[in-house]
């Protein structure tokens, strides 16, 4: 018995002492000189708190800056303390999945309004993001920046977001300029008129190049990731055979009448026979795509592209690789890396469609905070302070020191920005002036938001989550087998679309 | 047995034996890697066929590097993972071990009940109960606290079971006659049935250890602050690409972290690998 006390009084003073650590680790302080700061010094004793979410690279600069502006915050405001955390990217989106279907997710986030919506559905959430009033985001604001963020933000009239940078991912090719003039391509011309398959593979080809004469390529037209397949698939080889219409739900399509949705009646086989022909001519009859880029990262294609030049063109993001990467040259060529070698002549040119006229779908959009509610609710004051914080995080100068100036995102106002910074900004900019082409137009996104109002959004994202867990699982197969020459354009089309025909009629009962 | 009997066994142990040295070596030759790599500077962009069978200019920085990376956190992961994966460790043996006497030795109404629950809570998936633990974790307050990290994990459904399963062994007349002694229970479970149970507290330690140590998730999940990290949650968090730009870190430096973090759950399977193959077979033993 005497053992058993002792044994008992052992696992209190254990957890006490437990308690006694965890407190310790949560109590205000001052970051030292230098030392990584958890944003809480200075935090009031009975004040409100905004815990904010970020997800950063751990150790990089920008982590740091997060902490910072935290601890700025809670050094300038007396009443509502900032929580902040900033953690890695892995795992980020299933930990705020997570928080959101316990009920709990963070007061502030950052995340695309995209994401937050996968998020919301597929984590069973309700009423998630809070739409931001005109005091602290002015519609003139809104109207400054653009069509796509206007389109990507805004929800029942007002927007969820409060923007941090404008991205746009694939809907282009970043490509060597001088390889592209020598066969017979103008980059200007192509981004003025866009361009077709036959003209794409054309300049493949010529780009394709036996340079030392053994026989085997040296120089290849077009090279992508395996990464990237599904979304030059979905959303660019794809669109530019069966329309944006087909890809703008992720080939769904509601009844007007009904209001049901179902797979899109435009969808042919066809069609989908079309576009995996081609990803076979690139890659198994013409050649002009080497199967080692497949198995590359982002990071190794770019080299191909910029350092070994040995690749003509690849599946581009925003102007802001190509002006990155040239800083990293510049960088380099400073250190005695790339002592008889020019910098690179990279230009960026829309990705062909089949038919002259048309335009691919980039991802493009908005990453921001976004102020979320939790069950139960905390009630309007705390929802004030939480977007005071987000509107705060998202100030011009703030942004200049973090991922602006970093990665050359654009700002989701470049005119002020631009004010405000020049050096940072230059709007006459060739890249800039096509980045803004694409965020000032009508384009569609890949992902075209709802108003939250409509009934049928539930149905809807139900739908469409099976279609893309369908997609992962067995709908890029058929692509896969096409591109390793396993299986012909014409099984592979007829395999898909049976197989989406089947996934769509059995989750849409 | 006749001669065709024996060539029959004969072909059989040789191609088992082929097929567990097939794994043996793949298993073998990854941690090699990992040794080999985390003594080699690898650089910032790191492919397969930077993995070489020996260290190129064996790199003892890269260790000194991973704590200068990590700014000193490096300590304090480590730290932290070995109190996560002792801590639970030691209060779920002892709280199993206890139930696991009472459910295979003493009798009481409901026993054979309270054991077929604990096997139908064992067939629930663990991701199916994470948002209410989750849930838990903030009505409790101990988001982002080490009993957020603790507690869950201080009682395990299959320890009890395989500590009931285990004493169901042992003989009956020992307690009885411990009892005749005048022995409490408390007393005959201490002195009688948990020397007893070494092997099965052995291989229940590094079962539970190892997969305390090794989880990602949890850990990720209930914590934010970077004092309250693992070692699982430090490596992670260093690797990652972010708009396509790797952060300017030396795989090999990573590696090393890597070949620390499993350190201590090699050193304890040598140190209780005479306890293993006895404690791992004892579910199979018929209660």
């Amino acid at each position: 018995m005497k053992s058993l006390l002792v044994v008992i009084l052992v696992l209190a003073l254990a957890l006490s002492w437990l308690g006694f650590w965890t407190v310790l680790s949560s109590p205000p302080r001052v970051a030292a000189p230098g030392a990584e700061s958890a944003g809480t010094a200075r935090r009031p004793a009975h004040g409100d708190t905004v815990t904010v979410w970020v997800n950063e690279l751990i150790g990089s600069p920008d982590e740091a800056f997060y902490y910072e502006l935290a601890d700025l915050w809670n050094a300038t405001h007396e009443r509502v303390a900032v929580k902040m955390a900033v953690m890695s990217h892995a795992g980020y989106l299933s930990k705020l999945r997570v928080a959101i279907a316990s009920g709990q997710p963070p007061d502030v986030c950052l995340a695309g309004l995209e994401t937050l919506e996968s998020l919301k559905y597929t984590g069973k959430a309700s009423d998630l993001a809070v739409t931001i009033s005109e005091e602290y985001f002015p519609d003139e604001r809104l109207g400054r920046m653009g069509p796509v963020v206007k389109r990507t933000i805004v929800r029942d009239g007002r927007p969820t977001v409060f923007p941090m940078y404008r991205y746009c991912y694939g809907g282009v090719i970043l490509a060597n300029r001088a390889m592209l003039a020598k066969a017979g391509y103008d980059d200007a011309r192509i981004r003025e008129e866009g361009w077709t398959f036959e003209q794409f593979r054309d300049a493949c080809r010529r780009m394709t190049r036996d340079l030392d004469g053994d026989g085997a390529p040296d120089t290849w037209g077009f090279g992508a990731a395996l990464v990237h397949l599904r979304h030059l698939f979905l959303n660019e080889f794809g669109p530019g055979v069966w329309g944006r219409e087909v890809s703008r739900h992720m080939f769904l399509y509601q009844d007007t009448e009904t209001g049901r949705w179902g797979l899109h009646p435009d969808l042919t086989e066809e069609q989908v026979f079309r576009v995996f022909l081609l990803f076979d001519q690139l890659l198994n009859q013409d050649k002009t795509w080497s199967p080692a880029f497949l198995s590359m990262n982002w990071n190794e294609i770019n080299d191909e592209l910029i350092v070994r030049r040995r690749l003509g063109m690849t599946f581009g993001e925003t102007p802001w690789v190509a002006k990155l990467r040239g800083d990293v040259w510049d960088f380099e060529a400073a250190r005695g890396l790339h002592n008889d070698v020019s910098p690179p002549d990279l230009t960026v040119i829309w990705m062909p469609t089949e038919k002259p006229g048309r335009r691919p779908l980039p991802r493009a959009g908005v990453v921001g905070f976004s102020v979320l509610k939790q069950t139960p609710y905390k009630g309007d004051q705390h929802t004030e302070n939480a977007l005071r914080v987000a509107l705060y995080l998202t100030h011009p100068v703030h942004l200049a020191r973090s991922q602006v100036r970093r990665f050359r995102h654009l700002p989701p106002e470049p005119a002020r920005f631009a004010e405000i910074f020049p050096e940072l900004l230059d709007t006459e900019d060739i890249w800039i002036r096509f980045y803004n082409t694409i965020m000032d137009s009508d384009i569609p996104l890949v992902q075209e938001p709802f108003a939250t109002g409509d009934p049928s959004i539930p149905a809807y994202m139900a739908l469409r989550t099976e279609v893309e867990r369908w997609l992962e699982k067995e709908g890029m197969g058929f692509l896969e087998q096409v591109v390793y020459g396993k299986m012909t354009p014409h099984q592979a089309a007829e395999g898909f679309t049976q197989g989406l025909r089947v996934v769509v009629a059995e989750a849409s009962q | 047995m006749t001669r065709v009997g024996q060539r029959g066994t004969l072909v059989g142990r040789a191609g088992a034996f082929v097929i567990l040295l097939f794994f043996t070596t793949v298993s073998l030759a990854s941690l090699y890697l990992m040794v080999t790599s985390s003594l080699t500077h690898l650089g910032t962009s790191f492919e397969l066929s930077d993995l070489d069978w020996y260290p190129k200019d064996w790199a003892w920085d890269n260790f000194s590097g991973f704590f200068a990376l990590t700014r000193g956190a490096g300590f304090i992961w480590f730290r932290n993972s070995l109190i996560v994966a002792v801590v639970p460790t030691v209060f779920n043996l002892f709280f199993s071990a206890m139930a696991g006497y009472a459910l295979a030795k003493i009798d009481f109404p409901g026993r054979l009940a309270i054991f077929w629950l604990i096997i139908a809570v064992m067939a629930v998936p663990a991701f199916v109960t994470l948002i209410p633990l989750y849930q838990m974790m903030f009505r409790f307050a101990w988001f982002d606290t080490f009993f957020a990290l603790l507690i869950p994990r201080m009682a395990g459904l299959g320890a009890v079971f395989l500590f009931k399963q285990f004493m169901t062994t042992l003989p009956k007349d020992l307690m009885e006659a411990a009892r005749v002694d005048g022995a409490s229970e408390w007393s005959i479970f201490r002195r009688i049935v948990l020397p007893m149970a070494r092997p099965v507290l052995a291989v229940m330690f590094l079962l539970d250890f190892v997969a305390a140590w090794n989880d990602y998730f949890w850990p990720y999940l209930v914590t934010n602050s970077k004092d309250l990290m693992t070692m699982q949650v430090g490596l992670i968090s260093l690797m990652g690409v972010d708009q396509g730009f790797v952060l300017q870190l030396d795989y090999g430096v990573v590696m090393a972290g890597a070949v620390l973090a499993s350190l201590p759950v090699i050193a304890l399977f040598i140190a209780l690998q005479r306890h293993f193959v006895r404690g791992l077979t004892i579910g199979a033993v018929k209660g």
